[in-house]
């Protein structure tokens, strides 16, 4: 009987693929460059506010949820919360705080939800809700904060509103997606 | 002159007037372009990023409103300086915004009247403060921040290697349909993990800068403190 040996990180899989460490660190840094990618075009449409954003940037990290281990889905969400800031010169700025914030409240809760509930139980739409959600209410509070003071009562609801549309347009494309896309397919865990 | 000659005048102005325009822009992006060439020799990433780092307590602990907006019309001019765009409308209606918005919650005494709505002096004052901090940092953020600045570490690596990813995006774009963004999308993800990734190249940050570009930036943080602490000088000038 013949094994099949393990490959060692940065070695080739049987398949000629990269190995599962590897495999993991080249779709980390694809996905980044996709939120980045994403950033530069989201940092070109008008907005009232500048952490006021769409969203669409978090889309591959809305595709990661299900191809990527825990560590490596934050490692994204690190890469997307400091590329996006060194692609719009934000780095300094209550922006960083803003998306940092936004970033990681909805990347935890909405890993949470897919992983906790599992894939057939809540689809993207409603991932996508919730993690728009839980962005817009940490910005709000931060804007409580910094920008607004008492007034973010007041931007609170049109911003929330905007949040819920924001997070089933994005949830729908991810479902649409995921659908029909090879690439995820084969990185499906 | 008829009305058909009347109209062509006008039109023949209007495309003078646009020529004009489209004059000037294309001088001004040439400035600019001269102007980010220059700090691209004279600053790497890592300086500035320094710089920035410690021009910011100057700007952030600063109590002083009148001083603050001094120090953002001193970011502003660095932007200027380092070869990027500042947009005058943006930032008026953003800050235009955030004041309207804090003046929602009045206190302090009362300036105006603006029908029911009372414009009061603490909640102006508090509006003005966060809309210079905000925009001030952003300034000072596109001042500092390049983005070929490369950070240490493992992270740094991994972020360095999604950098050079997107510029493949970048160049392979044309491959995302409109009518068929999805397969486009899927296609190109497939097509980018089957590649190999391109070693890291010999970016800005390997060229050898001059000393001078040190002392600019020692210069530029220096301007930003001396700022904060003018208003404290003055008043102690004036108390002797």
């Amino acid at each position: 009987m013949t094994t099949n040996p393990t490959p060692r990180p940065g070695e080739e899989a049987p398949s000629g693929l990269p190995s599962g460490a590897d495999r993991d660190r080249r779709t980390v840094a694809l996905l980044g460059a996709f939120c980045l990618f994403l950033s530069t075009i989201e940092y070109m449409i008008p907005k009232p506010l500048p952490f006021m954003r769409i969203g669409i940037a978090n889309l591959p990290l809305m595709l990661a949820l299900d191809v990527l281990p825990v560590p490596g889905f934050f490692l994204l969400a690190a890469i997307k919360v400091v590329g996006q800031a060194l692609v719009t010169g934000s780095l300094f700025s209550y922006i960083f705080l803003f998306s940092a914030a936004g970033t990681f409240a909805s990347a935890a809760l909405m890993l949470l939800l897919r992983r906790g509930l599992g894939r057939d139980r809540i689809g993207f739409i409603g991932t996508g809700t919730v993690g728009a959600m839980a962005s817009n209410l940490s910005q709000v509070a931060l804007a409580a904060v910094f920008v607004f003071g008492e007034s973010a009562k007041l931007v609170a609801p049109p911003f929330l509103a905007a949040g819920v549309v924001t997070g089933i347009a994005l949830g729908w494309f991810c479902e649409a997606f995921a659908e029909r896309s090879a690439w995820y397919k084969a990185r499906l865990r | 002159m008829s009305a058909r000659d009347e109209t062509a005048a006008g039109s023949d102005r209007r495309a003078k007037a646009r020529a004009v325009r489209a004059e000037r822009a294309a001088r001004a992006a040439e400035r600019r372009g001269r102007r980010k060439d220059a700090a691209l020799r004279l600053f790497s990433s890592r300086a500035l990023f320094l710089a920035g780092i410690a021009a910011m307590p100057a700007f952030l602990f600063n109590p002083s409103l009148e001083s603050r907006a001094a120090q953002f019309f001193y970011f502003w001019a660095l932007v200027v300086a380092v070869g990027k765009r500042n947009s005058a409308v943006l930032t008026l209606a953003m800050s235009a915004g955030i004041v309207a918005f804090n003046l929602f919650v009045p206190y302090g005494a009362v300036l105006a009247t603006l029908g029911p709505f009372p414009i009061t002096e603490g909640a102006l004052r508090s509006g003005l403060e966060k809309a210079l901090t905000l925009e001030g940092l952003i300034l000072l953020s596109r001042a500092t921040i390049r983005s070929d600045l490369r950070l240490p570490g493992r992270f740094g690596a991994v972020i360095g290697e999604s950098f050079r990813y997107f510029e493949l995006i970048s160049e392979k774009k044309g491959m995302v349909d409109r009518k068929d963004p999805i397969g486009g999308i899927d296609a190109l993800m497939v097509a980018l993990s089957d590649a190999p990734l391109p070693a890291a190249a010999d970016g800005p940050e390997k060229i050898r800068r001059p000393a001078v570009g040190i002392l600019v930036l020692a210069a530029a943080v220096a301007g930003a403190w001396a700022f904060a602490f003018a208003p404290g000088l003055a008043a102690a000038l004036t108390r002797g």
